[in-house]
């Protein structure tokens, strides 16, 4: 039953999705949003262990905890993602000032 | 466990639609929160507490920034790309994910069941107490074995606070005239 992985496969496509055919600046943040979410997920969901504890260790228990180390690199992703989230809003906040829309085809000097 | 953390991804992918869908995009920045708290109790079902509290706290601030930037543009979406474009690329997004999920996720280790790699993460969880003197081997990661990715994790968000204070700075009326602002 790999359902996890399967499950973090469609938040990333409703991102990649939501970047792809949304013109609004607003939606194409929230689509990398939810690919950040997806590949968090997976990465958890990958060190997942059925019956694990919790990577905490109290006295001499002999239970299987789950894996550390994708715990400790995912929280350092949610934290670097918020950052850029926030940086890329306030991009679209300036942008709006300038253009009076949030529409990319009206923004017209960002065109390649 | 199994049917609830279903039923979390589940809730998970129907917010993740809710939020490509609405057009109201105040209520897009809600159902993202709500995708994101869902995210969260995922984590915690995962045996990630850590996490799950992270993710809670970044979950509310990531929505009091939206709804700030929000109120300081406009609540509408403007129109998505036209019927036949969103089809195409629909298909073409619908046939990766059909790609992937045949041909890789059959690849992968069986859910529930990882290897772990000797040298890092098994080493960790034998030696993690004995080296560091921290009970939770979450913090003793973050803080001791890799302690300089935290130290640039501080570098990523220090910088994107610098980024943020020069692209909303007050601009002087000379250059909101000109043209070349921007």
């Amino acid at each position: 039953m790999n359902f996890p992985y399967l499950a973090a496969l469609a938040l990333f496509s409703v991102g990649l999705y939501c970047i792809l055919v949304k013109r609004d600046l607003f939606k194409i943040i929230y689509g990398i949003c939810l690919m950040g979410y997806s590949i968090n997920l997976l990465l958890i969901s990958l060190g997942y262990v059925w019956g694990g504890t919790v990577p905490i260790i109290s006295g001499s228990s002999t239970a299987v905890p789950v894996d550390p180390l994708l715990q400790a690199m995912v929280i350092t992703a949610i934290v670097i993602e918020f950052a850029a989230v926030a940086l890329m809003v306030s991009v679209a906040i300036r942008l709006f000032e300038q253009y009076r829309s949030t529409d990319v085809k009206k923004i017209r000097r960002l065109r390649g | 466990m199994e049917i609830l953390m279903g039923f979390f991804f589940i809730l998970v992918i129907v917010s993740a639609v809710a939020v490509a869908e609405l057009r109201d995009l105040l209520a897009a920045a809600l159902a993202l929160g709500a995708c994101g708290f869902f995210v969260g109790i995922l984590f915690f079902l995962m045996m990630a507490p850590d996490l799950a509290i992270v993710q809670l706290i970044v979950e509310i601030m990531m929505v009091v920034v939206l709804v700030i930037a929000l109120a300081r543009t406009h609540r509408k979406s403007s129109e998505p790309e036209s019927a036949k474009t969103t089809l195409a690329l629909g298909v073409i997004v619908a046939c990766v994910f059909i790609l992937f999920s045949v041909a890789v996720v059959p690849l992968m280790t069986e859910f529930g069941s990882p290897q772990y790699n000797p040298e890092v993460s098994q080493r960790y969880i034998d030696e993690g107490v004995e080296n560091t003197g921290s009970q939770n081997l979450v913090t003793a990661v973050l803080l001791d074995y890799r302690a300089y990715d935290t130290l640039g994790e501080i570098v990523v968000l220090f910088a994107s606070v610098l980024g943020m204070s020069l692209v909303l700075r007050k601009v002087s009326k000379r250059m909101a005239e000109g043209k070349e602002c921007l």
